[in-house]
């Protein structure tokens, strides 16, 4: 499955670092959105007293 | 385009053109600081001072690398076609070197002549392919001929 | 007529919630087409094509760190295109996304200085060498994490904006200093492999679409990333305005 390749430990770790990178790029923008998201929400239940 | 709009355009320009000219003075002004490694032909045309430290870059001539049996110890020439330098070195090598390689190597001119190098770098060509198509060439009468770092 | 209609929608485009509903709709299918193109192309790149004749199975780095290395200058080239629409009309969402592109290209500069370096180490022998590709492109780096403080140095978001731009256009210089290095200086790096409009590529044909899919996914990718954060900038200047609280209301 996981193919035997001279150089593994420069290779793997290439892309690893690829993987990982594209990941967060992937996922902070999520996890940004939510947190602004609920600032949002709580600061307007602030206002009107009420939480949905 | 509003009058407005055009003043900004304007200075957007003057920005990036006076930029690149300051750049391109840097540059040519830096133009040998900037160079990676010289070449035999440099080595030869000009006589460097004693132990200064240079990197030589060029293609490991054919059959002149001799390694010595006991240690790591290894000299070998490199060549630019038009010159060669003879180095001589004590470490481990690049996986990629061998005879024919671009290889550069840092150190220094002694007085006999002989270029001192305390770490050898090896330099990969631009080409790329599949063993197979490698060998079909060689059969065919055209190895590949390594190129010339510049 | 055309030219109107072109500007109409150009201008449109300059209002956030109509921005930020194109961008919803949009991100997801960029996401979509990088993660079928990087799929296409990582099997390709690991299982079809077969070792280099002198690196071995070392040059399949070459699959990402190219593609990496292509978009953080493309990227760069895209913010600068921004940069001058966002310093001459000053459209706000215009200013965002030349803002959003500095951490991506980052991004991409860092994977391109990563993945060489751990190619550099097998082949050349080293880590790192201070040769002009390698230090030119460690620049990049620094241009970016620069745009990227000055931006947020400022308390007026619009006017850290607008400094950022003009940083974004000096280090544009840059560019072509990267691309040109290993023909201008000698260099540890060797020279250009794809030849677009110059002479013959140097690769063999069986190795390349692996690279073909790899550029597509990560400019795919690119386009994805820059719409997905300028949303979230436009949602975070934008918290106190009617769109937001009528989008969340409705979300909610």
């Amino acid at each position: 499955m996981i193919p035997d390749f001279e150089y593994a430990f420069y290779l793997w770790t290439s892309y690893g670092i690829f993987a990982a990178v594209i990941a967060w790029q992937f996922v902070q923008p999520r996890l940004r959105k939510r947190r602004i998201e609920a600032e949002v929400r709580e600061e307007r239940a602030l206002q009107t007293g009420s939480y949905e | 385009m509003t009058p407005t709009r055009k003043k900004r355009l304007t200075l957007v320009g003057l920005i990036v053109l006076g930029v690149s000219a300051a750049t391109v003075v840097a540059i040519t002004a830096l133009q040998d600081n900037m160079l990676f490694f010289v070449t035999p032909s440099d080595v030869h045309a000009q006589t460097l001072p004693p132990d200064r430290q240079i990197r030589l870059g060029g293609l490991v001539a054919d059959g002149t690398v001799s390694r010595d049996p006991d240690s790591l110890a290894v000299t070998f020439g490199v060549t630019d076609g038009a010159h060669d330098v003879k180095v001589s070195f004590n470490g481990i090598l690049p996986d990629l070197f061998r005879e024919g390689q671009g290889v550069i190597a840092h150190g220094f001119m002694d007085e006999s002549g002989v270029f001192r190098a305390h770490e050898v770098l090896a330099r990969h060509d631009e080409t790329y392919m599949p063993p197979e198509v490698m060998r079909a060439l060689e059969e065919a009468g055209h190895p590949m001929e390594a190129s010339m770092p510049r | 007529m055309i030219w109107k209609t072109i500007k109409v929608n150009f201008h449109r485009l300059g209002s956030p919630p109509t921005f930020y509903r194109l961008a919803q709709v949009l991100a997801p299918w960029l996401w979509a087409g990088f993660a079928v193109c990087a799929a296409i192309g990582l099997y390709q790149a690991l299982y079809v094509v077969p070792p280099d004749y002198q690196q071995s199975d070392s040059f399949r780095i070459l699959y990402i760190h190219v593609p990496a290395a292509w978009q953080a200058m493309a990227g760069y080239v895209v913010m600068a295109i921004l940069a001058v629409i966002a310093l001459v009309w000053r459209i706000r969402t215009v200013e965002i996304m030349a803002m959003a592109g500095a951490p991506i290209g980052a991004a991409f500069t860092f994977i391109c200085l990563a993945t060489g370096s751990l190619w550099g180490r097998p082949m050349w022998g080293t880590w790192w060498a201070w040769d002009a590709r390698l230090t030119s492109m460690l620049v990049l780096l620094f241009i970016y994490l620069g745009i990227m403080g000055l931006y947020a140095a400022f308390e007026d978001r619009r006017k850290g904006a607008r400094v950022a731009c003009i940083l974004i256009l000096v280090g544009i210089v840059n560019i072509p200093i990267i691309h040109f290095s290993v023909e201008w200086w000698t260099t540890l790096h060797q020279g250009a492999t794809i030849r677009l409009f110059s002479g013959e590529s140097t690769m063999h044909e069986s190795m390349m679409p692996p690279l073909i899919w790899m550029t597509i996914a990560v400019k795919l990718m690119f386009g994805a990333a820059l719409l997905d954060r300028s949303r979230n900038d436009l949602l975070d200047q934008d918290r106190r305005k009617g769109w937001v609280q009528a989008r969340l209301g409705e979300s909610a």
